[in-house]
């Protein structure tokens, strides 16, 4: 699990994420595999040779087969640059369809089981109901391109999003002055409105709210943290870092398993500089956190 | 219920039956169910965006 981020601002785009890659390792011989949680991943990219004006953030899956994201990018920049598209909508309307395509040869016998069981509806069975959602919560997820494209000076944002019961990748523009969080998402909606989006679904759903959706609305309303419309970089930069760390904090001091983690990397294109890390692991990440923990006092 | 039984009933708040199972279910296979996920963690398909209330006076900030 991941927990992304981007915020939009008239000086520039902030992306941001956490390293941590969740994977089972099955064992070998009938021996039970196990979870584990890998801090050292990489979930911000640049969008292709350096000084390149966009950037990337993902969220969901892995990878995809046999094709990582990080070549995945690198593929989807090259041709961006090769095509000589006129906008970052544009790339980023090339980047989800050549990202669908590459999710669909990947994962072809999953999507069609999963179409298989939403097809269904009413009538699966509780175990098919548990293993659609499974594929659902597996299979989807998408990523954010954000920056400026060609000589714009304009920083804009993209999601895009993708789902096994979807027919292709949905792709947004994101707004100016607000932060975006994708992943893992409840846990910033409980900080900043007091509750999340399931848990207002409970609520509505118990049959004891007697009120319209609306009214309870307006009582987290009340409850609800105001924000402020279009920070400067540098305290954009802030909330999404503090963000970050509140999530993977979260996690670590409660009985939820640590799915996000690691070091939290942040990448800015500011309107008048390229591609830049505020913070980013090196290659020798892992190494360095094994000495630290080694010798130490 | 009073205010101050809702304080109290507050600092009493113990493990929900749902969380147990959880639990359980991560014990036995290394896993979460994708429902125990959706409901703690977020939907991977979707966002939330947290931003000013648009129709309040947003040009006020000054150096």
């Amino acid at each position: 699990m991941t927990i992304a981020a981007c915020y939009l601002s008239a000086e520039g785009v902030v992306l941001g994420a956490d390293s941590t890659s969740s994977m089972f390792v099955a064992g070998r011989g009938g021996q039970l595999g196990s979870q584990h949680q890998y801090n050292f991943a990489q979930k911000v990219f640049e969008f292709g040779p350096r000084g390149s004006t966009v950037g990337v953030a993902l969220w969901g899956l892995g990878s995809l087969g046999d094709t990582s994201h990080r070549t995945l990018i690198a593929r989807m920049a090259d041709e961006a640059a090769g095509q000589g598209l006129g906008s970052l909508e544009q790339a980023s309307q090339q980047a989800a369809s050549m990202f669908w395509d590459a999710y669909t040869a990947a994962f072809q016998q999953e999507i069609s089981r999963a179409k298989e069981l939403a097809a269904k509806g009413e009538g699966s069975t509780p175990d098919e109901g548990e293993e659609l959602a499974l594929w659902r919560q597996n299979l989807s997820g998408g990523f954010c391109l954000g920056g400026r494209w060609g000589t714009s000076r304009r920083p804009t944002a993209f999601e895009v999003l993708f789902d096994p019961l979807k027919t292709a990748c949905d792709v947004t523009e994101l707004s100016l002055g607000n932060a975006y969080f994708w992943g893992c998402p409840n846990l910033i909606d409980r900080l900043t409105r007091g509750m999340d989006l399931p848990m207002f679904s409970r609520i509505l759903d118990s049959g004891k709210w007697t009120g319209t959706s609306e009214e309870l609305f307006d009582l987290l309303e009340e409850g609800a943290l105001g924000q402020p419309y279009d920070l400067p970089l540098r305290e954009a930069i802030d909330w999404i870092y503090a963000s970050i760390y509140t999530t993977i904090k979260a996690m670590k001091f409660s009985h939820l398993a640590p799915v996000c983690g690691g070091p939290i990397e942040i990448a800015v294109i500011s309107s008048d500089r390229p591609f830049r890390w505020v913070r980013h692991k090196r290659l020798g990440e892992a190494i360095a956190a094994h000495q630290t923990q080694e010798w130490s006092p | 219920m009073t205010r101050e039984e809702a304080k109290e009933r507050f600092r009493r708040i113990t493990e929900p039956e749902w969380v147990r199972k959880m639990k359980e279910h991560y014990a036995k296979t290394g896993t979460y169910r994708p429902k125990d996920l959706r409901r703690l963690l977020g939907d991977p398909a979707t966002r939330v965006e947290v931003g000013a209330d648009r129709s309040m006076p947003r040009y006020l900030s000054c150096h």
